[in-house]
């Protein structure tokens, strides 16, 4: 079906001297993700046309292809970047379809499909046609140009040539295909030059401290790296609001794209919350006359930083915007990607640099009349007839997903502005992306009719959406009755009196033994002087005569105060106190832990009446006949926690209660068939909806106790046993119930509330029960104020509204957001505390009348960040006060909450802040063997690199407060210090990596944990650092994982996967050197490994390399050697593979030292010189330096000690330990101990490390059987003077050498030698013997 | 588990006299350097003759009774532990070189059991052929000695 022109190119001799800056951008960004289309610019139209016009235009294009350079460039990976390729001849890319069988639709997708087939930008040309046959005349066309080679300019000026050479006559232009050769190295002389400097000095002041990020609101979690993936809306403003906007252009002396651009600003600004907006926005480039006919790509990108407050006024903020314009203007001559490069802002992967949102501004002067083509929606009966052949606009969507939202503008339809709205698919859903389009039209129209109004004063949406959200945040109105809980209850009982309506401790209590026992407490409560409005404090075991107590109490038109006896004395006593409580409503058994001071009616010995004396109400007239009770009197003081750290009382009334009884009864279908297992706290107020809602339906409450509640495994049974229908509980309660092995119960309804639900429970749960209901509500609006059914598969939202109850998403000045904008949620109607108990200011602080949004009605303001869906579901983002911002980000730590939790094994998981890192606390599921590295890996795939925890703390379980709810206050401190500890590399490889990060970045030295990009690091020297990578490995690693995976220990571990099986030659180079010198050779101490030589090679005289040994035993298993003999055997094999003859110069700290002098002997015995042997605080390898019971606990006791060492800290674990322990589980002791003192990773690899134990142990046995002969060397020896152990003023050398014996003194002890500060004197003491001085010693 | 350590070496001297030292085990501190002491417990070495032998090796100090169950000057000797903190069977097979020199093929099955704690078994053979290899290459220097160089 398909045909494609087969293309044979000529190789050009040589690359084109220059690549301008915005075409190496392009390539790396095409480098990183080979398959990204996002930059391809499309043109469609439809043509009927007799065929032989199709001969003409082949040809037309054959002429042009061989004409222009510009049309056959290609471009090759060269040493720094890209190189610029023209072949002489580059045969046209066209590509037929026969689409004569396929319907519109199918046509429509297939050329979508087509026109992001990627380019392979190293084979010209960069530009294709497709042709589609749709009938006999008729052809559909698109051309593809990738962005690299060539601009939207060009491709119009390409388009008006082909219609010029058509059509016969001159076109008024004058193709240019070279002049982007000279574009490019004018630029490169231009970036050179003070002016540009003075340039990129002023965007540094005017970018400077401006957000690291645009964080927008979006549907979806922003992937670790963009995909490029996106979608397109089209819009149009009306022709009135096009007037206006130019009317307000004239009237401010600026021009539609600064009004337009202003509207964006304010559009992105409440999207994201930030006043701070930067966005990016394209200019032509074409400056100079002699670019303004020249094929090529001259596009460059600015950055506007807007500044939106919503107290100005719109003409303010145009004002505003029209200056920073001007301002971000004055640099466009700087590419883009070269001041990404020269400002180096912070680096995140998962977003473009600088700028996240776009504004471009396409507007031809010429092609006019082909504007309608141009459109993404031309509208109908846009057409053009050309040489005979008739050509309709195809609109082809394009140039997606390049940044996270972009709108394009300049086209006009039926004089009026139209445009595109393009987004990223990571993080915008199609519904939402039409919100944004039309909240920006909306946004646009609202702001141009009123000029002079400050913004927050300005509706936000449209009609519709106005409509929708009303319409969507409303509860069914419900008529209340005029009853009170009792009398609901008394009527219930009234109709079935004899069925069950409380099971509680084996026994049954039917509705008439309830209301019974009701009015025998209300009695006796009445008889104790308590009437109506007085606050009784209920404390009782979990039982039907707590029910009884709670209902007597409203029965006596009293209100309860419910005290859960499992809560501290002080606590109690402090909500007894607040509430004024007149009376304690108790039993014998809880006689300990009652609030002092409180007259006490016994539940189970109510007839002995009260003990103590009930004091009269201050006020309360004496022997006056209380009013009769109505629904708006309180119904029962609830204790949350405040953020003084003392609870705070919400009262609720009693139609609030009623009000949520009837309309949950409404909702659930709960009836008198069914029966609710009750497992809540009496102290939280969902445990009301517990209690009563069964009781309002005629069904049975089963009260569960305490004990049972709190033990998944006992739970269970009794959910199987109960035969309950329905059960409430909070996701952590059902959490436990799943990891206690439960595996869900068909019959039973579930209400999920009081804390966020996660998908990973919503997905358990579905299908284990016969339904899952999420519950969303705050204290103060009674138990809940939505509700719906969960069908994860659609996500997780909070329901619909209950009965007479509304929501509203509003913004800081009380305006209803736009869908799909994030918001705070309020909530109103009948649900509504009275307030919060003798709190006056709080509650009118939290209780607001009056807002924007809703003028006549108390909303309750919530604390929640809340989004309405563009389908008209409630997303519930968190409190507004779990947000927090790290270096600069804004991180949901729901979010990360949630990646985590999605982790296999994962049980539960909570991340907070701590010293300025995110901490993830993490429970496993039962059985499950998590390692903190794998959770932290698991969480980069789907997070950022900036939300991924720094630290993963594993728990047996969360700490919980008294309501079953995650309490953040009581995790613990993360035992294990910061990963920042770990900055030295730690192998050959980090080392390795390290030198080569200190060499392509320019910088002495550079941490393990160390961003690529954040210590100066650019998309080129990536390259570079790729390039170095696969010449020293041999491993090919993609620069796309360079930027996801930017640290030093990070790619050492990339390398290391990707390396090669064989073994390697273990000799790193810490230092290169100039070419001809030879090498200092450094052998490896006790550990094996070389990096304690790194800052000592930092201070040795620069000239000559520094090359390290690392024992063999350290990467590859099995390769310890045991005998120094052996050691310096095989060593001398690599020093001759560098350096085959001497004067070698050789070295070691400590048993390095050992090492070099039995290579020294090796070599002198071969006939080869020895220039230097240096042996830094090494004990000569005699007996009496052999410690006597060097026994493998000893080794590994100082292992551990030499584990310590880089870190300056100091891990002693006595050797009898050790040898009592035995075997793993002493190594295990010490890796849980250097853990604990932050010198290994809590999640290091244990295997690793058992691999360097061996290469250890391998050394010690080597040290210990290494008894050498006296030789005639000569030996520098270093001594460390602060060393305690006393080994000799020469550290038993002089027994061994018989040449030259030199002691120098050094500072610091035998551990501390190799070390800051020390090692820098131990390179000026090595320095005169390598024929120069330290560059310490240089000053 | 068994774990064999083997090494091969040649010692200048002839079969009988290289046998003379390597297969008697009164001689094995003269030149093994972990053998710390030998007591013969029932006569000179012949097959049954039982024997203390004491080593330090990485450490540890260790005492064994060994008996030697094969025993034939200048070809072959063999022997094993019977009493001891782990098990091992020992055995030199000596091959005339056509300079009258001799080859020695020494094998050591061990069954080091925990003895070694955390050392990985593979270390331990290393440093088993290790010890061999140096000791060995000791004597041979020794014995290249004149006669009266040579104690």
């Amino acid at each position: 079906m398909t045909d494609r022109t087969p293309t044979t190119i000529d190789s050009p001799a040589a690359p084109l001297p220059f690549v301008n800056a915005q075409q190496v951008g392009l390539w790396f960004i095409h480098e990183t993700d080979p398959q990204c289309s996002a930059y391809h610019i499309v043109f469609g139209a439809e043509v009927t046309a007799d065929p032989e016009l199709g001969v003409r235009v082949r040809e037309i294009l054959d002429d042009l292809m061989s004409e222009h350079d510009a049309l056959r460039v290609c471009f090759r990976p060269g040493e720094d970047g890209p190189t610029q390729w023209v072949p002489e001849s580059v045969p046209l890319d066209i590509r037929h379809t026969d689409a004569r069988g396929l319907d519109p639709q199918a046509l429509r997708d297939r050329v979508r499909t087509d026109t992001r087939i990627p380019f392979d930008l190293s084979r010209p040309p960069l530009w294709r046609v497709h042709l589609y046959r749709t009938a006999e005349r008729t052809w559909v066309f698109a051309v593809v140009m990738h962005h690299v080679a060539a601009d939207f300019w060009s491709l119009a000026l390409l388009l008006s040539e082909v219609r010029s050479r058509l059509e016969g006559v001159p076109n008024r232009f004058t193709l240019d295909g070279t002049a982007f050769a000279a574009y490019a190295e004018q630029q490169q002389r231009f970036l050179a030059t003070d002016k540009a400097r003075a340039l990129v000095d002023g965007e540094a002041t005017r970018l400077a401290d401006a957000p690291p990020g645009l964080d927008l609101y979006g549907d979806l979690p922003r992937p670790p790296a963009p995909t490029y993936d996106g979608g397109s809306v089209p819009f149009a403003l009306s022709a009135a609001a096009t007037e206006a906007v130019r009317d307000l252009a004239r009237e401010a002396s600026a021009t539609p794209y600064m009004v337009l651009l202003s509207a964006y600003f304010v559009l992105l600004s409440r999207l994201s919350g930030q006043s701070d907006v930067l966005v990016g926005t394209p200019t032509s480039g074409r400056l100079q006359r002699q670019f303004r006919d020249a094929l090529g790509n001259f596009v460059n990108t600015v950055v506007v930083r807007g500044e939106v407050d919503e107290n100005a006024t719109y003409r303010e903020v145009l004002a505003s915007t029209r200056a920073r314009t001007l301002e971000a203007m004055r640099a466009q001559e700087l590419p883009f990607p070269w001041l990404v490069r020269e400002l180096a802002p912070p680096r995140d992967p998962s977003r473009t640099p600088l700028y996240q949102a776009g504004f471009a501004w396409d507007r031809l002067p010429f092609l006019t009349d082909m504007d309608a083509f141009f459109l993404l929606d031309p509208g109908p009966g846009a057409r053009l007839d050309v040489a005979g052949a008739t050509l309709r606009p195809y609109p082809l969507p394009q140039q997606e997903g390049q940044t996270d939202l972009w709108i394009e503008m300049g086209g006009e339809r039926d004089g009026a502005f139209a445009g595109v709205l393009r987004y990223n698919t990571d993080i915008f859903e199609p519904g939402t992306a039409r919100e944004l389009a039309a909240t920006f039209v909306t946004t646009v129209q609202t702001l141009v009719q009123h000029p002079d109004e400050p913004l927050h004063r300005l509706a936000r949406g449209d009609e519709r959406q106005v409509a929708q959200l009303a319409a969507q945040g409303s509860g069914p109105v419900r008529e209340l009755p005029p009853d009170r809980l009792p009398e609901l209850f008394r009527e219930q009982a009234g109709r079935t009196p004899e069925a069950t309506a409380l099971v509680a401790d084996g026994e049954e209590w039917s509705y008439r033994r309830l209301l019974a026992e009701t009015e025998r407490v209300a009695a006796a409560l009445r008889t104790a002087g308590i009437a109506r409005g007085d606050r009784v404090a209920v404390m009782a075991e979990r039982g039907a005569p707590l029910v009884a107590a709670l209902l007597g109490v409203l029965e006596a038109d009293a209100a309860y105060v419910p005290l859960d006896p499992k809560l501290p004395v002080e606590r109690l006593a402090y909500m007894a106190e607040d509430s004024r409580a007149r009376l304690l409503l108790g039993e014998r058994s809880l006689e300990e832990n009652r609030p002092a001071g409180l007259p006490v009616l016994n539940l189970d010995d109510l007839e002995t009446g009260v003990i103590g004396t009930v004091a009269r109400e201050p006020g309360a007239g004496e022997g006056a006949e209380p009013a009769a009770p109505t629904p708006s009197d309180l119904a029962y003081i609830l204790y949350t926690s405040g953020s003084t750290g003392r609870p705070k009382g919400v009262a609720i009334p009693h139609r609030a209660l009623v009000n949520l009884l009837l309309s949950m009864r409404e909702n659930t279908g709960f009836s008198a068939s069914d029966s609710l297992l009750a497992v809540t706290t009496v102290s939280f107020d969902i445990a009301g909806l517990e209690l009563f809602m069964p009781l309002v339906a005629g069904g049975r409450v089963i009260v569960c106790d305490s004990e049972t509640a709190a033990d998944g495994a006992r739970l269970a049974a009794r959910i199987e046993d109960s035969g309950a229908t329905w059960m409430q509980a909070t996701p952590t309660s059902w959490r436990m119930l799943r990891d206690a092995g439960w595996d869900g119960c068909p019959r039973l309804n579930v209400l999920c509330g009081g804390e966020e639900l996660p998908l990973d429970l919503a997905e358990f749960l579905t299908g284990r029960v016969a339904a899952l209901h999420n519950v969303y509500g705050p204290t103060e609006t009674t138990i809940w104020s939505t509700e719906g059914r969960v069908d994860p598969a659609r996500g997780i939202d909070i329901g619909r509204p209950l009965a007479n109850t509304q929501l509203y998403v509003l913004d800081p000045q009380g305006r209803s957001v736009e869908p799909g904008f994030p918001g705070e949620l309020w909530i109103g109607g009948e649900g509504l505390a009275i307030g919060y108990w003798d709190r006056p200011e709080l509650t009118a602080e939290r209780f607001v009348t009056g807002l924007p949004a809703a003028p006549r009605q108390r909303l309750y303001r919530t604390g929640d960040r809340a989004r309405w869906t563009s389908d008209g579901r409630l997303l519930h983002h968190g409190r507004l006060d779990n947000q927090v911002k790290l270096r600069g980000y804004r991180i949901e730590l729901a979010e990360v909450e949630a990646v985590l939790q999605a982790v296999d094994g994962v049980s539960a998981a909570v991340v907070v802040v701590r010293d300025d890192r995110l901490v993830g606390y993490v429970v496993p599921e039962p059985g499950a063997e998590l390692r903190t590295a794998e959770i932290k890996s698991a969480a980069a795939v789907s997070l950022p690199q900036y939300m991924v925890p720094g630290i993963v703390v594993l728990l047996d379980e969360l700490p919980l407060t008294a309501n079953k709810k995650i309490d953040r206050n009581r995790l613990p401190a993360p035992a294990v210090t910061s990963d920042a500890t770990f900055e030295k590399p730690r192998d050959a490889t980090e080392i390795t990596l390290a030198r080569m990060w200190t060499e392509i970045l320019g910088i002495p030295e550079v941490g393990v944990h160390d961003n690529f990009f954040d210590v100066g690091g650019h998309s080129l020297l990536a390259v570079r650092l790729s390039a170095a990578v696969r010449e020293e490995w041999g491993v090919e690693i993609p620069i796309s994982e360079l930027l996801r995976q930017g640290t030093i220990a990070e790619l050492a571990t990339l390398v290391r996967r990707g390396g090669q099986e064989t073994s390697r030659t273990p000799v790193v180079t810490l230092r290169e050197g100039e070419p001809d010198s030879r090498p200092l050779f450094l052998f490896h101490p006790f550990g094996g490994t070389v990096f304690c030589y790194v800052e000592l090679t930092r201070h040795l005289p620069a000239g000559r390399a520094v090359l390290a040994v690392e024992a063999p035993g350290i990467e590859n298993v099995g390769e310890a050697e045991v005998s120094v003999e052996g050691m310096a055997t095989r060593y001398i094999e690599y020093l001759r593979e560098i350096q085959p003859t001497g004067p070698y110069a050789l070295g070691g700290w400590c048993f390095g030292g050992v090492i070099a002098y039995e290579v020294a002997g090796q070599l002198r015995a071969a006939g080869e010189e020895i220039e230097l042997l240096a042996a830094i605080d090494s004990r000569a390898p005699i007996e009496e330096n052999i410690p006597e019971t060097a026994d493998d606990a000893t080794i590994l006791s100082w292992f551990a000690r030499d584990l310590a060492v880089p870190y300056g800290k100091t891990l002693d674990i006595p050797a009898e330990d050790l040898r009592a322990l035995g075997g793993d589980a002493a190594f295990d002791h010490i890796l849980q101990r250097a853990a604990a003192l932050g010198v290994l990773a809590e999640d290091a690899d244990r295997a690793q490390i058992l691999r360097y134990f061996e290469a250890y142990l391998a050394n010690g046995i080597a040290l210990q059987t290494y008894l050498p002969e006296p030789n005639d060397l000569d030996l520098l020896l270093l001594r460390a003077v602060d060393e305690q152990v006393d080994y000799g003023p020469k550290l038993g050398w002089e027994a061994l050498i018989k040449g030259s014996l030199q002691v120098v003194d050094v500072s610091g002890d035998h551990n501390s030698v190799m070390y800051p500060p020390h090692a820098a004197v131990a390179a000026q003491a090595i320095a005169p013997h390598m024929g120069a001085h330290t560059d310490d010693a240089q000053g | 588990m068994t774990l064999r350590a083997e090494y091969a070496f040649d010692l200048p001297v002839a079969p009988k006299e290289a046998f003379a030292w390597l297969s008697d085990p009164a001689r094995d501190p003269e030149w093994q350097s972990a053998c710390v002491d030998t007591r013969l417990l029932n006569g000179a070495a012949r097959p049954g003759c039982r024997y203390e032998i004491t080593f330090q090796l990485i450490g540890k100090k260790m005492t064994f009774t060994v008996e030697i169950t094969e025993f034939e000057p200048g070809r072959r000797s063999r022997f094993h532990v019977v009493d001891g903190p782990f098990g091992y069977t020992g055995t030199y097979d000596y091959t005339e070189r056509a300079d009258g020199t001799t080859g020695v093929h020494w094998t050591f099955d061990v069954e080091p059991g925990d003895f070694f704690g955390i050392m990985p078994k593979s270390l331990l053979k290393k440093v088993l052929v290790s010890q061999v290899k140096k000791d060995s290459g000791k004597l041979a220097e020794r014995l290249a000695q004149p006669a009266h160089h040579r104690s």
